[in-house]
């Protein structure tokens, strides 16, 4: 199998997964369609090292690297030009105000980066750790401290006081497409 | 301890999962597909071209979009054969046409001609439609398809009033082959294939 049909076998298999983890992690659709396309064209680029199997975490490295990319870019834009955008973005519905995701949102970035990937992504500790670039147990260590938390906050029902900070702080472009129905 | 007072976070966490990925937007996923499509699968670098790999890094900065249109014109406009083959010095796709059957993988396939053209939409009389559609007109996304500076890696500069083969998937005509001028062979040739 060469490059080609490497590349292509990985995204049939793998472009929902990427667009979803994206779509959990930027502010509008267009935005993730972005990453999401920027990150296979890196994966091109790098398809020497696109692992032959489980070429998942890999994949969504990159994008997690993609979308650090974006936001540091809007973050050069003009705090004028990022509120316009950020007053642009549709209205979140009722389900805005769901505590668990009021909840992740108020924990620090590296914790709410590895529950978003064990719980949305569904990774492994393993895959998890391939994609943050540190070891199982380095995972285990983390999880254990984002576990506890995230069940303090959602115990004191901190969540329910959103963050309205940077671009980071920014929430994913949920419920715009792709979203779950009850 | 705190963690035992509340169900597992990660169980929370999966019960509130914002997106699902069985319920992506279908036309998302195309424009990413032609995206793809136009600025890798299309790429006709050879990857162990060290300059032109500093050349794309440099372009990607600047949109998948410009990379394309760079790449393609810089290098010509490549063309392709009557039966989909690519030409010497064109680009290659990662999932060519590799002939009628190729068609089966597409949503749709027909035997349109050109109406309309605006921007990279094109709007088709379809003439004989092989699958996937119904329709006596249908209007596309040709990516790369249209214009006169930007003509896509394996696919036809398409023009009004001229007759083609197409195929693709949601609301975008393939290049790399699956669009291509009608020839009455192959379109005989698509007309087994779909059936």
């Amino acid at each position: 199998m060469d490059d080609r049909q490497r590349f292509h076998a990985a995204f049939e298999a793998h472009q929902r997964r990427v667009l979803a983890y994206v779509l959990r992690r930027v502010a509008s659709a267009p935005d993730a369609e972005d990453a999401a396309a920027d990150t296979w064209v890196v994966a091109w680029r790098r398809v020497d090292r696109l692992p032959d199997s489980d070429a998942l975490p890999w994949l969504l490295a990159i994008a997690r690297r993609v979308i650090a990319n974006q936001r540091r870019g809007r973050e050069r834009q003009s705090r004028l030009t990022i509120r316009l955008q950020r007053e642009s973005r549709p209205p979140l519905g009722p389900d805005s105000e769901n505590p668990a995701l009021d909840t992740l949102e108020s924990l620090p970035a590296d914790d709410r980066e590895l529950l978003r990937l064990l719980a949305w992504d569904g990774l492994t500790h393993v895959e998890a750790g391939a994609v943050l670039g540190i070891s199982p147990n380095a995972v285990a260590i983390r999880l254990h401290r984002a576990r506890k938390r995230f069940a303090e906050a959602f115990a004191k029902g901190s969540g329910s006081s959103r963050t309205s900070g940077g671009v980071e702080d920014q929430k994913p472009g949920r419920r715009l497409f792709g979203a779950k129905r009850p | 301890m705190n963690e035992h007072l509340v169900p597992d976070p990660l169980d929370v966490l999966r019960a509130s999962d914002p997106v699902d990925p069985d319920r992506l937007s279908s036309a998302s996923l195309a424009r990413i597909r032609a995206r793809v499509m136009e600025d890798v699968m299309t790429d006709p670098v050879a990857r162990q071209a060290a300059p032109r790999r500093f050349l794309r890094l440099g372009l990607a900065a600047g949109g998948v979009a410009a990379l394309a249109l760079v790449l393609i014109v810089s290098r010509g406009v490549p063309s392709l054969g009557p039966g989909g083959g690519v030409g010497p010095g064109s680009a290659s796709c990662v999932a060519p046409y590799s002939g009628p059957a190729s068609i089966v993988a597409r949503t749709f396939a027909f035997d349109g001609t050109v109406t309309a053209i605006d921007g990279e939409t094109v709007s088709f009389t379809v003439n004989q439609a092989y699958r996937g559609t119904t329709a006596s007109s249908i209007s596309l996304n040709a990516l790369g398809m249209t214009g006169n500076a930007i003509t896509s890696a394996g696919g036809p500069n398409l023009r009004i009033g001229e007759r083609y083969l197409v195929a693709g998937d949601d609301h975008f005509a393939w290049a790399c082959g699956y669009t291509q001028s009608y020839d009455a062979a192959v379109a005989a040739t698509w007309a087994a294939a779909a059936h």
